[in-house]
């Protein structure tokens, strides 16, 4: 009897006893993911703007001159064309364009996550709480997102801009983020709604479990997917708050983005004398928002098998 | 285990109407009346059967007993403390006592639960000893429940099982605090016959085991006849008859009772058989 329950429990645990569901949907999601065409050029386009923002470390180290803000190269009084000393040229006093363009993929990227990353959190929880509580809360909260969804992000920035003087980059993430999160909510909550007629949430009820429980515990999971999504489309809208800004002279002075730089570029009039200048910056603020963009459209497809292709029809 | 004297669960004429807004502009509603003035109790030990059809008002019956939903009017009283009205550490401590197996396994369990997770979390929510306890716990009511080995079935997931064995996870969880009361909606309209019999006697087992009393809400007369001690009749949100099991399907006095016992298939192969054997 005895030996035949020990060979029982040897057989059973040769069978692989932890799963865990987020990396096997993480598995079956890439599966989808790869197949997808816009998917795939979305991603190489951001592993590009990844090494990018990486190599921007390197330059000032080579060379002092090489500093995106500070470096100047002496021997240059204004702009010049793309040499092997400066591979994408020099701005009006002699900075390196190349090295501007690396630290702004930089400053992209951490102002696109970082403004994404908040309001995306925002919206998930202000989401799920006005799903989950329903009446007055639900519509206090919606109607506020009504009413911030309806400002233009970028007129009221840049009137907060002109009154409180130049604005620290921090602040600009910040305001990007408190102005974008509506949107998300509104989805989320849609899903919190139907997710807690779901049976499963009365059971967790009956449980006795607390509402913070159930919020965080049980809906949190089961929307978190949808906001990762629309954190890519919030990244894209961030990054073109921010060039936008910069651009019209309201950036962090501090910093150097790819706004800031075709600010300079219109600034010193060398908009139409200087292609070399303007168009990097141009290029990278349209290819780094199309690649989240497109990243966005493939994950959209993975969480929505209506989206998907059909293979066989029948 | 059965005791005749002792209420556990009494409803004095508990009544629930739904009301839905049809119109935006003029704001006007329709009542559906769900549960008009129903009365009946529930004894100690026993398996209560609810039958009725679809739309009768017993599956609102049960989340009533609940809580899931409050009724409009009327008494609803659970082990003698009347439960409408009852909130916070009240309500926490007849969640304790009073648990729910739902109609959909496939829909009661969280996707995003193990096993584990799911059956453990009643204990974690009340508190229930540290996390070794809780693994004996767990363990010992996947047992219950014809789960096992059930360390086997910990770090399984809702879409790793059958319906049959989502199924018996939802009662594990139900039962993993040994409550008082518990309702069993419809559990096993979802599945197959062979694998609702196999359900049907895990109660019934658990009942003789925990000594819990259950209400058992179905369509099926021969599900109830099969499992339970006494029966409901509901019709249209309101009790049409009640009594011992056996009475209600050989002396059905209502004819809405009638009627649903006239309305189970019946397979004459007696006098059939007797021609060919002969």
């Amino acid at each position: 009897m005895t030996v035949n329950q020990s060979t029982q429990t040897s057989k059973i645990s040769v069978r692989p006893a932890k799963r865990f569901p987020t990396i096997e949907r993480l598995k079956e999601g890439w599966s989808v993911y790869k197949e997808n065409l816009i998917g795939k050029i979305g991603l190489t386009l951001l592993v590009i703007f990844a090494l990018m923002a990486v190599c921007s470390f390197f330059p000032p180290l080579i060379d002092p001159m090489y500093h995106p803000m500070t470096g100047v190269d002496p021997l240059i009084t204004h702009s010049t064309g793309p040499s092997w000393r400066h591979w994408l040229g020099t701005d009006f006093i002699g900075r390196d364009i190349l090295c501007q363009l690396l630290a702004g993929t930089r400053i992209a990227f951490m102002v696109g996550i970082s403004a994404a990353f908040m309001s995306i959190f925002l919206g998930t929880v202000i989401g799920m709480i006005a799903g989950y509580a329903g009446k007055i809360a639900d519509t206090l909260l919606m109607r506020l997102a009504d009413m911030i969804m309806v400002m233009p992000t970028l007129l009221v920035v840049l009137i907060l801009s002109s009154l409180f003087g130049q604005l620290n980059i921090w602040t600009i993430v910040l305001l990007i983020a408190l102005f974008r999160w509506p949107g998300v909510s509104r989805v989320i909550r849609a899903q919190t709604l139907s997710l807690k007629e779901r049976p499963f949430i009365e059971a967790a009820k009956v449980t006795g479990a607390s509402h913070f429980r159930i919020i965080f515990r049980h809906i949190m999971p089961n929307v978190l997917p949808l906001s990762l999504l629309y954190m890519t489309f919030r990244v894209t809208s961030a990054i073109i708050i921010e060039a936008a800004l910069a651009f019209l002279g309201f950036g962090d002075p501090s910093t150097v983005s790819w706004g800031m730089m075709l600010q300079w570029v219109w600034k010193t009039g060398h908009m139409f004398q200087a292609p070399y200048w303007l168009l990097p910056p141009g290029i990278c603020i349209s290819l780094l928002t199309l690649s989240f963009y497109m990243m966005g459209r493939a994950m959209e497809e993975v969480l929505d098998p209506r989206l998907r292709k059909e293979v066989a029809q029948e | 285990m059965k005791d005749p004297n002792t209420v556990i669960v009494q409803l004095e004429s508990i009544s629930k109407t739904f009301r839905t807004r049809t119109s935006f502009l003029t704001g006007s509603t329709k009542e559906v009346v769900a549960l008009n003035r129903v009365s009946f109790e529930i004894f100690k030990g026993e398996i209560f059967g609810l039958v009725g059809e679809s739309g009768s008002g017993k599956t609102t019956t049960g989340r009533l007993i609940v809580k899931l939903e409050t009724p409009d009017s009327g008494k609803l009283l659970v082990d003698g403390n009347d439960i409408t009205q009852i909130k916070g550490r009240n309500l926490k401590n007849f969640r304790k006592k009073v648990q729910m197996i739902f109609q959909d396994p496939y829909q009661s369990l969280n996707p995003y639960f193990s096993v584990y997770d799911s059956v453990s979390e009643p204990l974690i929510v009340h508190n229930v000893g540290d996390s070794a306890t809780r693994k004996d716990r767990v363990r010992q009511s996947l047992k219950d429940v014809g789960l096992s080995p059930p360390d086997d079935f910990f770090y399984r997931y809702p879409h790793q099982m059958s319906g049959g064995q989502r199924q018996r996870v939802a009662i594990a969880r139900a039962m993993v605090l040994k409550p008082e009361f518990v309702v069993a909606d419809e559990p096993t309209s979802m599945l197959d016959a062979s694998i609702a019999i196999h359900i049907f006697n895990i109660l019934s087992e658990l009942r003789k085991k925990l000594n819990v009393t259950f209400l058992f809400i179905t369509h099926s007369l021969a599900a109830a006849r099969y499992l339970c001690d006494r029966i409901g009749v509901i019709y249209k949100g309101e009790m049409v008859e009640t009594g011992a099991a056996e009475d209600i399907i050989q002396n059905p006095q209502h004819p809405y009772t009638q009627a649903l016992i006239q309305a189970h298939p019946r397979f004459r192969h007696g006098p059939i058989l007797k021609k060919y054997i002969r």
